[in-house]
């Protein structure tokens, strides 16, 4: 499904990724995990291709594609979907009318019709029930004025609503209290399947251990040092990045 | 033209989009008690001015008004309103924003003046606005002048670009980008929009606004 190869990228002059390389299968989990600054926010970031980051060289083929070729839009409706660590704030735009806009692009892509705005509501209805989001959730600006869990809760919607493929979570258990991390990552574990494959990027054990990784990758300065079976990720915890080479 | 407001009335007076290219000077002045909702929205893209002079003249008068310009190609616009508080307790409320794309040119001059008769003012500002392009540019002058201690008086000015990281954000859940700047612009506009009241008229002005840029 993905393929990186020899990946360096670097944001405003600077190298952050110095040779990534990474293999993801369908419905395969690959945790990455890393001390602050290791590129672990940067790979996410040129896998959705955030115009701030530059290729210098290397491949990101996903299924079959140059993703360097690929617009942010082109990758979204190819099936990549990356969940904020911050998520924007944009204010002046309900929540309603963007997670509309945002599904009914998807919908034109797959050459379905656009959903009106009763049907709208039933299926958005539906996957906020899910999460638990009171109805007022979707009358708010996007993002804007929301706790850390209501921002990590409003990506775990449009998650849902999307469906993608590959989907990145780039921390996205930071930020949620007890209550909100058990409805996120219930809700993210559902999307497990065997088509399916997730990048996790975090800090901490406790969202591995409800979306059990196939993989645990360690990144330090800009590339992978270390992969192993999950139980790395108990290691890591217990030893810290210094001792994991 | 020189319109006045009786005490007690309430005056809506909604957008115009064709002011011509001379000078269109207007003079309102609202009596105590009355108030003046404007909502004004100008599409541009040769050269025109408009000038507001609003006077509140009797205690408890009330003006709300409402400016969205959006210029484009060579155009340019020139806007002067100024508020003068004449009497106690008034309330004005000025919310201006302008959306200025190619090589169009806005020049805003905003006055507000609160005589020492003017006790109790209650009076805000506000300038926003987008430059849609390197080459669009916007001047903004506002001015206060008050003569008196016990008033309330606010103002802001912001000018920038569509925000990068906005989107960026959209395009990543799918929307193209000139659906995104769209987005963007559409909800920049609301604000001022949504101020008229008549719902056939605000979304015939709508379309008209969303394909003018």
């Amino acid at each position: 499904m993905l393929y990186i190869n020899n990946l360096y990228v670097k944001i405003h002059g600077n190298l952050i990724l110095n040779g990534i390389n990474l293999k993801i299968k369908p419905g395969e989990i690959h945790a990455i995990m890393g001390p602050n600054g290791s590129g672990k926010s940067t790979l996410s970031n040129v896998l959705t291709g955030n115009p701030n980051y530059e290729i210098v060289s290397g491949d990101i083929i996903f299924e079959g594609r140059n993703l360097a070729l690929q617009n942010p839009e082109e990758r979204a409706l190819g099936g990549i979907f990356l969940a904020f660590q911050y998520p924007t704030e944009i204010p002046g735009v309900s929540n309603a009318y963007f997670l509309k806009a945002m599904l009914n692009a998807k919908r034109k892509f797959c050459g379905f019709p656009e959903l009106d705005a009763i049907d709208f509501f039933k299926i958005v209805k539906e996957k906020m029930s899910i999460l638990k989001i009171e109805e007022s959730f979707l009358q708010r600006n996007v993002n804007e004025g929301f706790s850390g869990g209501e921002k990590k809760k409003n990506e775990a919607l449009q998650l849902l609503l999307l469906e993608p493929k590959l989907i990145i979570l780039d921390e996205t258990d930071s930020g949620l209290d007890i209550d909100s991390f058990k409805i996120v990552s219930t809700a993210i574990d559902n999307l497990k399947n065997t088509f399916r494959s997730f990048i996790i990027v975090t800090h901490y054990q406790r969202l591995l251990n409800c979306i059990l990784p196939n993989f645990v990758h360690i990144l330090q300065n800009g590339y992978i040092v270390k992969t192993g079976p999950r139980d790395l990720a108990a290691e890591l915890e217990k030893t810290g990045y210094e001792n994991s080479n | 033209m020189k319109i006045r407001i009786n005490s007690g009335e309430n005056l809506q007076i909604f957008p115009s989009f064709q002011f011509g290219t001379n000078t269109n000077r207007r003079i309102i002045e609202i009596e105590s008690n009355a108030q003046l909702d404007l909502t004004q929205v100008n599409l541009v893209e040769d050269s025109q001015e408009y000038h507001y002079q609003i006077y509140l003249i009797g205690e408890f008068a009330i003006c709300n008004l409402y400016f969205l310009d959006l210029t484009r190609r060579d155009g340019k616009l020139k806007t002067i309103i100024e508020v003068f508080h004449q009497a106690p307790n008034c309330k004005s409320r000025q919310l201006h924003k302008g959306i200025y794309a190619d090589n169009s040119v806005g020049i805003l001059k905003s006055y507000t003046e609160i005589n020492n008769n003017s006790a109790g003012t209650d009076s805000l500002q506000l300038h926003r606005s987008i430059l849609l392009s390197n080459t669009a540019r916007v001047y903004i002058e506002p001015h206060l002048k008050i003569d008196i201690d016990i008033v309330k008086c606010k103002h802001g000015i912001s000018v920038g670009k569509l925000d990068d990281q906005m989107l960026f954000y959209l395009q990543s859940r799918g929307l193209s980008k000139s659906n995104a700047k769209r987005l963007l612009i559409d909800s920049f506009e609301e604000e001022i929009l949504n101020t008229i009241k008549n719902f056939t008229e605000q979304q015939s002005i709508k379309k008209k606004v969303s394909l003018w840029i």
